[in-house]
């Protein structure tokens, strides 16, 4: 257990994948999955021009301390979790989340991995905007409403 | 009492603000805040049957009586990531 040792933060800064993964490697573990979130051209067929995210910071890191509790309950060797998450406008390509975990072997580091980011996605207080090309916009609702980590 | 709702999304865009603070009698649920809200924006009316509410940075049932000091968070379907 190195739970004092995981990274949450969610801010406007750009992130740094090679931070993620210096953060949440150490010698104690076989594998550091790292997922980064992006921003896509397209979504439903409709061009994007930009998107904005907006989070409440302190519940979305309470959340993100529940998810880390809630790997090590299935994954007990996880080693360190690393949940970063931007906010504000962000570009076509840019990135929106990093998540990383380490775990002595890389079949739990990877389903370590997509469980939280399964779960940020269902539960951590952070919307987002779709800016499309044509000048409209509108919150996402799409894939947020009944998903359920398992 | 005296409950500080901090607003998101298309809450925050429906009320032009991020956060109000409402005199509220004992007791008041999670829900009839909701309910409240929504009369006064009828725009919010999409999200009435699956917002969630979290009361200090936790998520709680609808039928949640708030205390004196709470801050109340409506959360519109969630879409990080």
């Amino acid at each position: 257990m190195s739970s004092e040792q995981d990274y949450f933060a969610v801010g406007p800064d750009p992130l740094d994948l090679l931070f993620a993964y210096t953060l949440a490697t150490d010698l104690s573990q076989g594998a550091v999955v790292c997922m980064v979130g992006t921003v896509r051209r397209q979504t439903a067929g409709r061009s994007v021009s930009h998107l904005e995210y907006e989070a409440y910071t302190p519940m979305a890191l309470e959340v993100f301390k529940q998810i880390a509790t809630a790997i090590r309950e299935r994954w007990p060797a996880t080693g360190k979790i690393v949940i970063h998450h931007r906010t504000g406008k962000l570009a076509l390509g840019e990135a929106s989340v990093l998540v990383a975990v380490g775990h002595p072997h890389r079949a739990a580091a990877f389903d370590g991995c997509e469980y939280a980011i399964d779960a940020l996605k269902s539960d951590a207080p952070i919307w987002k905007k779709e800016h499309w090309a044509d000048g409209e916009s509108d919150w996402v609702v799409a894939g947020s409403v009944g998903a359920k980590p398992e | 009492m005296k409950v500080s709702i901090k607003l998101f999304a298309s809450y925050r865009e429906a009320y032009g603000r991020d956060e109000v603070i409402l005199e509220l009698p004992q007791g008041t649920t999670c829900a009839q805040v909701q309910a409240h809200l929504a009369r006064e924006s009828p725009q919010l009316d999409r999200w009435s049957k699956i917002v969630r509410f979290g009361v200090n940075c936790q998520f709680v049932p609808p039928q949640t009586a708030l205390v004196d000091g709470d801050e109340l968070v409506l959360i519109p379907p969630v879409s990080g990531g």
